[in-house]
């Protein structure tokens, strides 16, 4: 559980460094700080100590380590690009990238909370430094407005998340997870329980713009800075899942069949609407905005199935995540100059650029589900999942929404091959070619080996 | 040794291809190619000997996956195909020059033979869910062949390749599921477990039909089949053969190797629908056929028209409909791909494909003439062509389930010889074409050669291949009739 | 040995089309035509060398070649089966063909493509071979198909002709039209025999009572059906009602052509099958009507139409179809033996005459229209000869060979049913009729031609008149081989015992009935003959321009306006279907699938003004989230 520590440490660090004027050696610094709490993370988790610290407040299991590896993980993938997309201003990239290094640490702290206050510790954490980003270029009135936006949605959904542990608290008179746990295991319940894990989730639900609390999303994603794009659509959506997720699976909240039709509902509502929505979008980052959502709408099929479904989620969170970094170290680098993110300046990628070209194709595939991704395993398993689970129609919702999503996917695919390139070949710098490239490398690994990841959480 | 070893050289030669250059790359992928060929036909030399070559590895454990490889005669029979046709394929666009698009020749051989890969392994896979995967790979290749190299207006070919690819998708997708729920009930994916599940009717009815959506798209079995037309004529014509020589006979391969053994009671159950509304394909094929103005469209409905047929023997559930479906697969694999070559030959010199523009080649040429004669009546199944022997085998399978079937199926016989004629007349003969036809070059004609022999040798000793198929057609038949 | 031999019969006709084909243009027109005249000409001695071995010996020679199809228990190998039948039939289709190869060399002479031509002679007599000596129907189907095939080559062998094109396109799908019935019917023995092997089925059929009955099907009206599908096998090769139109167009393929598969031998495969099934007819007596009455028909309609054509040609082909009527008609009465001595006759004869016309057409230059011939009997004496003996003799004149072999179809038909022998006696009379008409018009009176062409009025060369004589002396003494008691022994009739499953109650006999009979037939044949020289000769009458004939004569020049009813009633919906699928049922089923993305674009605008990206609105979704949510959860129950 020292990754807490660690990571806040490491975050202190940069803004040291500021101070010292190492802005040079900052980035790479960062990611071998990373990359050495992703080593004692994975250690821990192999030598499988259950650390219960602090009264309590952390709990890290197999689950957390897992899962905090993923987000270390795409944090030095985010933190690598930061380097070139801050370099106009060099000034302000120590904030930037110690931001980064905090969200993570609260990232961490949402999947290895076990007592409710660390948790709203966490996510605010989390979120408070996504609005900052979100409205961290200054001068840019889009990125000022989704900051702005992101904050005030943000702060409504915090606000039913505090009222429902509130209202757990009142029910059993604790934070703490293991009691409310064993609490809730009990028949007769009082009623304020229920509605308390019901405001949370609905909070939780927004956090991964799940329909029909995922309006923010959209503008957001697109006014932002497309690195905090990144960040937030890959970093954030799977921290809110996975806590979310936790939670659930912590409340012993199932089987009630009307909880059960809610979750039913809003991920058909997910699936559906962000795919429709996204099949008309000239903006990519937009575009990818929808396409969360109805990732988010895929995710939430785990739920159905939460007693055994966690690797599952694992795995898609890993081949959603790192098909969404390659996507979008191509995206970044080549709308960094362009000023807009319109799929006309993808036209003829495939000449110009051809193994960026081939990156976006093949994350572009994996977020469709073709074999070999990994995002073919992860929808299958899910699929499978919850035909066990005896839930038909969502699998068929779910198909259906592949074939849809096809639709957008594809459009950039034949922009890239199809058309003729307006542009000269700019010159990409190495770092998004190396991001781009690892990343979709690492994808198809665990798409031809699934075992190594859908194992972690035996 | 076992069959891997056609999918690794296959795989290898792709990258191979892809890192020759682009000068090099068709003859490189040539070369790989004829090595597939080689090693396949040691590997049924093995097979026949009998030794095994079937391979069986754990792959992954959550799902429980295998990478399992059959080899039994109804396999390597697609296989050999598969391998037979792919150098000729590959040689056939020797002609061409694949440069000017925006990526480069390298990448469309290389395509091709990973096409080429994940085709063959579809045809070997013995695991649902690797078969799966293999189905899918193989339609990416030929959408970016087909995307890029294709010919006619930029965007229509957009527009009809795109719908080929979510169509045929979302129709996989159907398939996935099916194998899904079967995995729920078997606890793998080995066909070897899934065709001893005992599924009630209902559950077999909507498997069969989950499966049917993924083939009856792919075969195509009308309705089904509105992306075929517009895709076989905007693709390159290496693309056409790909995909009308061997991609087609996977769906047609998956019937008899997935489908039916895994949900026979529908397949009994729903016979005479099925039959019907492939009959409806061939006649319905036939027709269209008949007045088509764009050749490659018109070989397009006549492949319809085929595979149709070949579709209702394998429905009749009897041995002598799937291995005639198998003999006539092989054989409409030939003179298909023969023909769209035919076709580009015609283009090569005429720059279109449009009938009324041709005419009076045979003064000319009168050696293509010949050839591409010949290919004519194989397709409609003179008697002597490997064609006659897989639609005698299909027609009299129909007869035996009912002699209506037959009747209807067997009116390919007149309509195909209608449209092939007329066609044959308008694109050949008549007065002498102001236009000039240079005769086949020695490249070309080569093809049509080895095209030619194979169709008659096998026409007249059809023995061998049948002799390889119908084992495995008998084993077939005992899963399919495990439940009476 | 025999094998050997019998691979050399068989393959010799194959090996000629192969050197034609491949070397056939540098080997120069007289050595290709040399080649592929010996190729054929090597088949019939061996047919003879097998025909004596036959006679002596008396026992079939069957040679099974290999293994070819093998379904389930259906097992069909590649054999040859030589008896009394197919060897008669081997014996004139070499022979015939020999001579008409030995013609066309010097007919074709001008041709560039001669080699080409003999190519597809040699391959029509292979296949024809094939056809005649294969041991099952699907060998038999072989060359069935092939030598369609080779009149599909033939008629079109003028290819720059786009009329000459249709019909032999039209010759190939009726023909395929008729091939549906024959497999329809192969595939039904198939199934319900497990063989498609002459002697088994024959084996099976004639005892088939105590057989156990097939598959749980009743078989009896399966053999029914089954006849009757080889019968319409039978009604496209032979030309017969309703599919013998594509004959007439044949024509348009070189007169040699004609003669060899359009008259002697191709159009008589009908009756050669039906023969070599006989078993299963005579057990299916309600078909062996059918056959009958549309064998009647068929030679009444044909030879009505013959009456008014001025084509040379045309003429020669309705009377092909009428003569192939006649068979029918014997066929249908059971009588195999007679029918298969018309075709004998009728090949002689009407080879001869076809090589005549042959041989007028060639001294005009490609003129085929009697209106414009006349008096060429001085001209060319030869051709004139022969061609009024084969006249006679298909006329039906004492003692040509059409006499005997027309008549014992009529006695036949006298004997089962008076009908049919009238309907036969009045199409032997306008046969008669006709026939006369041509050769009045053609050799009688003054040339009607061009000055110019009368100048270069000429006999043919030797190798044209050589084979004319030679069938004209077989149309006169052709007779012999069946001659019925007293004065002859019915040879023929004998000959084929063997391989007639119902043995013929009694010979022909020379006397009573019959020689009145005959006395009819003659004095009908002899009307005709008056009628037509009363007509041509005395009254000078030569038949008007088209534009000019009126009324019913019109309808019957134009051959009853059968080709427009068929366009009609077939060819024309077909189209239109076809070209309502192209237009309209196609682009319509693609946009189904097409509809689905546009309605989800469709949905997909909608949306878009959803997300105004105003706080407001999107607090509310929130809120209405919210409510709905916790309602559905705490207030519903």
């Amino acid at each position: 559980m020292n990754t807490l520590i660690a990571i806040s440490a490491l975050g202190v660090f940069c803004l040291i460094a500021e101070i010292f004027n190492l802005r040079k050696a900052l980035v790479p610094v960062t990611i071998l700080g990373l990359l050495g709490i992703l080593g004692s993370t994975l250690h821990f988790y192999t030598i499988a100590e259950l650390s219960s610290d602090y009264n309590n407040m952390i709990f890290a299991d197999k689950y957390a380590d897992a899962f905090s590896s993923l987000f270390i993980l795409l944090t030095i993938f985010l933190v690598a690009m930061s380097h070139d997309v801050y370099k106009e201003h060099q000034t302000k990239i120590s904030d930037y990238v110690a931001i980064k290094v905090f969200l993570l640490a609260g990232a961490v702290a949402m999947v290895s909370f076990s007592n409710l206050s660390m948790y709203f510790l966490g996510i605010e954490t989390l979120s408070i430094a996504l609005y900052i980003l979100a409205g961290s270029s200054r001068l840019d009135i889009k990125s000022n407005e989704a900051g702005m936006k992101y904050f005030l949605m943000g702060s409504f959904a915090s606000g039913f998340i505090l009222f429902g542990i509130c209202l757990i608290y009142g029910t059993f008179g604790t934070f703490d997870l293991k009691e409310i746990t064993e609490f809730s295991g009990a028949l007769d319940k009082a009623i304020w329980f229920s509605i308390g894990v019901s405001l949370i989730t609905i909070g939780m639900l927004f956090k991964i713009a799940a329909v029909p609390f995922h309006f923010w999303a959209p503008d957001v994603y697109e006014g932002a800075p497309s690195l905090v794009t990144a960040t937030m659509s890959t970093l954030a959506k799977v921290v809110a899942f996975a806590s979310l997720y936790k939670l659930l699976a912590a409340m012993n909240l199932f089987p009630t069949v009307q909880f059960q039709n809610i979750i039913v509902v809003v991920s058909i509502l997910s699936m559906t609407v962000g795919n429709i929505m996204a099949l008309r979008q000239q903006n990519v980052k937009r575009m990818l905005a929808f396409s969360g959502i109805s990732h988010a709408g895929f995710m939430l099929m785990t739920v159905l199935s939460i007693a055994n479904s966690a690797n599952n989620l694992l795995y898609y969170t890993f081949a959603y995540a790192l098909a969404g970094i390659a996507a979008f170290a191509v995206v970044i680098s080549v709308t960094k100059d362009k000023g807009n993110e319109d799929t006309s300046n993808f036209n003829g990628l495939g000449k110009t650029n051809p193994l960026m070209a081939a990156v976006l194709t093949m994350s572009l595939l994996s977020m469709a589900g073709i074999p070999v991704f990994a995002g073919f395993f992860a929808k299958f398993n899910l699929f499978t999942q919850t035909i066990q689970a005896g839930y038909l129609v969502v699998v068929i919702a779910g198909v259906i929404n592949s074939i849809i999503s096809v639709g957008y996917y594809f459009k950039l695919i034949l922009a890239m091959y199809t058309k003729e390139p307006a542009a000269e070949k700019q010159a990409t710098p190495f770092v998004y070619y190396a991001v781009g490239v690892v990343a979709i490398l690492l994808n198809v690994a665990i798409g031809l080996y699934p075992t190594v990841i859908s194992n972690l959480l035996k | 040794m076992n069959v891997s070893l056609i999918l690794i050289i296959l795989l290898i030669g792709a990258i191979a291809t892809f890192l020759s250059g682009d000068k090099l790359a068709s003859k490189v992928a040539l070369l790989f190619s004829l090595v597939t060929l080689g090693c396949a036909s040691v590997l049924v030399n093995h097979f026949l000997g009998g030794i095994d070559i079937s391979l069986n590895n754990p792959w992954i454990l959550q799902p429980n996956v295998s990478f399992a490889l059959k080899a039994d005669g109804l396999s390597l029979a697609m296989v050999l195909l598969t391998a037979s046709l792919t150098p000729i394929i590959i040689f056939s666009g020797f002609g061409n020059n694949f440069e000017s698009r925006s990526v480069g020749t390298k990448n469309f051989y290389a395509l091709v033979l990973f096409m080429a890969f994940a085709m063959t392994g579809t045809f070997l896979a013995a695991d649902g869910l690797l078969y799966y995967i293999f189905w899918e790979l193989a339609l990416i290749p030929i959408y970016f062949i087909a995307l890029v190299w294709g010919n006619g207006d930029a965007e229509e070919r957009k527009k009809a390749v795109v719908k080929f690819f979510i169509y045929t998708l979302g129709g996989s997708l159907f398939m996935l599921v099916a194998f899904a729920y079967l995995y729920t009930k078997a606890g793998s994916f080995l066909l070897s477990d899934l065709t001893k599940l005992n599924l009630s009717a209902t559950e077999q009815t909507w498997i069969f039909f989950a499966f049917f959506l993924a083939y009856a798209i792919k075969i195509p079995i009308i309705p089904f089949h509105t992306w075929q037309a517009k895709v076989y004529q905007k693709a390159p014509t290496i693309g056409t053969m790909l995909l009308s020589g061997i991609m087609l006979k996977m769906g047609l391969y998956s019937v008899i190797r997935w489908q039916l053994p895994i949900a026979p009671l529908a397949a009994k159950m729903y016979m005479p629908t099925l039959i019907g509304l492939s009959i409806a394909g061939v006649i319905y094929g036939s027709i269209v056929a008949l007045r088509q103005k764009d050749l490659k469209k018109l070989l397009a409905y006549s492949s319809l028209a085929h595979v149709g047929l070949i579709a209702a023997g394998c429905y009749t559930l009897t041995e002598a409909g799937l291995s005639g479906a198998v003999s006539q697969m092989i054989a409409h694999g030939f003179v298909i791909v023969g023909l769209f070559f035919a076709a580009e030959v015609i283009f090569r010199r005429f720059g279109t494909y449009k009938i009324d523009e041709m005419g009076g080649v045979r003064s000319q040429a009168s050696k293509f003439t010949s050839m591409f004669m010949i290919l004519v009546l194989a397709s409609v199944a003179l008697p002597g062509t490997f064609n006659f022997v897989g639609e005698f085998t299909v027609l009299y399978s129909l007869s035996q389930v009912n002699i209506w079937f037959a009747v209807l199926g067997g009116t390919t016989i007149i309509l195909g010889a209608y449209y092939m004629l007329k066609m044959f007349q308008n694109v050949m003969l008549g007065e002498t074409n102001t236009k000039v036809f240079a005769e086949v070059t020695t490249s070309e004609a080569v093809i049509f050669v080895i095209l030619i022999a194979f169709l008659l040798f096998y026409g007249l000793y059809p023995k061998p291949i049948v002799d390889l198929v119908n084992p495995s057609i008998k084993e077939i038949l005992t899963q399919i009739n495990r439940f009476n | 040995m025999d094998n050997s031999l019998v691979l050399l019969l068989l393959l010799t006709p194959f090996v000629g089309f192969l050197f034609n084909v491949f070397f056939g243009k540098k080997a120069g027109k007289t050595i290709s035509g040399a080649i592929g005249t010996l190729a054929v000409a090597v088949s019939f001695v061996m047919s003879v060398y097998f025909f004596m071995q036959l006679n002596t010996s008396g026992k079939p020679i069957a040679v099974t070649l290999f293994d070819w199809i093998q379904i389930g228990k259906l097992q069909i190998n590649f054999g040859i089966l030589l008896d009394q039948l197919s060897l008669l039939w081997l014996l004139f289709v070499t022979g015939i063909g020999s001579l008409i190869h030995l013609y066309s060399i010097s007919y074709m002479h001008d041709d560039e493509n001669m080699h080409k031509f003999f190519a597809y002679l040699n391959l029509f007599v292979f296949f024809m071979i094939t056809l005649v000596v294969g041991s099952n129907l699907l060998v038999m189907f072989i060359g069935w198909e092939g030598v369609g095939l080779c009149s599909y080559l033939l008629i079109g062998f003028w290819y720059k002709n786009q009329d000459y094109n249709d019909a032999a396109k039209k010759a190939f799908i009726m023909n395929r039209i008729g091939d549906l019935g024959f497999l329809i019917g192969i595939f039904i023995l198939a199934y319900t025999f497990n063989t498609l092997d002459f002697l088994n089925l024959g084996h099976s059929i004639t005892q088939f009572h105590n057989l156990p009955i097939p598959n749980g099907v009743d078989a009896w009206p399966l053999l029914s059906i089954a006849a009757l599908c080889l019968f319409i096998g039978a009604t496209g090769k032979s030309a017969q009602l309703p599919l013998y139109t594509w004959l007439p167009d044949a024509m348009a393929g070189p007169t040699p052509v004609s003669a060899l598969i359009h008259a002697a031998t191709m159009v008589t495969a009908g009756i050669f099958m039906i023969t070599r099934m006989n078993f299963l007819f005579d057990v299916t007596p309600e078909v062996q009507n059918i056959i009958a009455i549309v064998g009647a028909i068929t030679a009444l309609v044909a030879a009505s139409i013959g009456l008014l054509q001025n084509d040379i040609k045309k003429v020669l082909a309705y009377s092909t179809v009428s003569q192939l009527g006649l068979m029918f008609l014997a066929l249908g009465l059971g009588a195999y033996n007679v029918a298969v001595f018309h075709v004998i006759t009728h090949a002689f004869f009407k080879a001869c005459l076809f090589l005549g016309s042959g041989s007028v057409i060639h001294a005009l230059h490609g003129e085929q229209d009697m209106r414009k011939m006349g008096g060429l009997r001085k001209a060319m004496p030869i051709t004139f000869a022969t061609m009024l003996i084969s006249t006679l003799a298909i006329a039906g004149i004492f003692p040509f060979a059409g006499f005997w072999s027309k008549d014992e179809i009529l006695m036949t038909a006298f004997e089962h049913n008076k009908v049919l022998w009238i309907v036969g006696s009045i199409a032997s009379i306008m046969t008669a009729f006709y026939m006369f008409r041509l050769m009045y018009l053609t050799f009688f009176r003054d040339f009607r031609g061009t000055e110019e062409q009368k100048h270069h009025l000429h006999e043919s060369p030797s190798l044209i008149t050589l084979p004319l004589i030679i069938l004209a002396g077989l149309a006169t003494v052709g007779g012999l081989i069946n001659l019925p008691k007293p004065i002859g022994n019915g040879w023929l009739n004998h000959f084929l015992e063997p391989i007639l499953a119902t043995k013929h109650k009694e010979e022909s006999i020379f006397e009573g009935n019959a020689l009145m009979l005959m006395a009819i037939a003659l004095t009908g044949a002899i009307i005709g003959i008056i009628w037509a020289y009363s007509k041509y000769i005395k009254q000078g009458f030569v038949p008007k321009e088209d534009a000019e004939i009126v009324g019913f004569s019109k309808t019957i020049y134009n051959k009853y306006y059968v080709d427009e009813v068929y366009t009609a009633l077939i060819v024309k919906p077909i189209n239109a279907l076809s070209n309502f699928f192209r237009t309209t049922l196609e682009p319509a089923l693609g946009n189904v699938i097409y509809g689905f993305g546009s309605a989800a674009n469709g949905l997909s605008n909608l949306g878009k003004s959803l997300q105004t990206g105003s706080i407001g609105l999107y607090l509310f979704a929130f809120v209405i989230g919210v409510l709905a949510l916790v309602s559905y959860l705490f207030l519903a129950q």
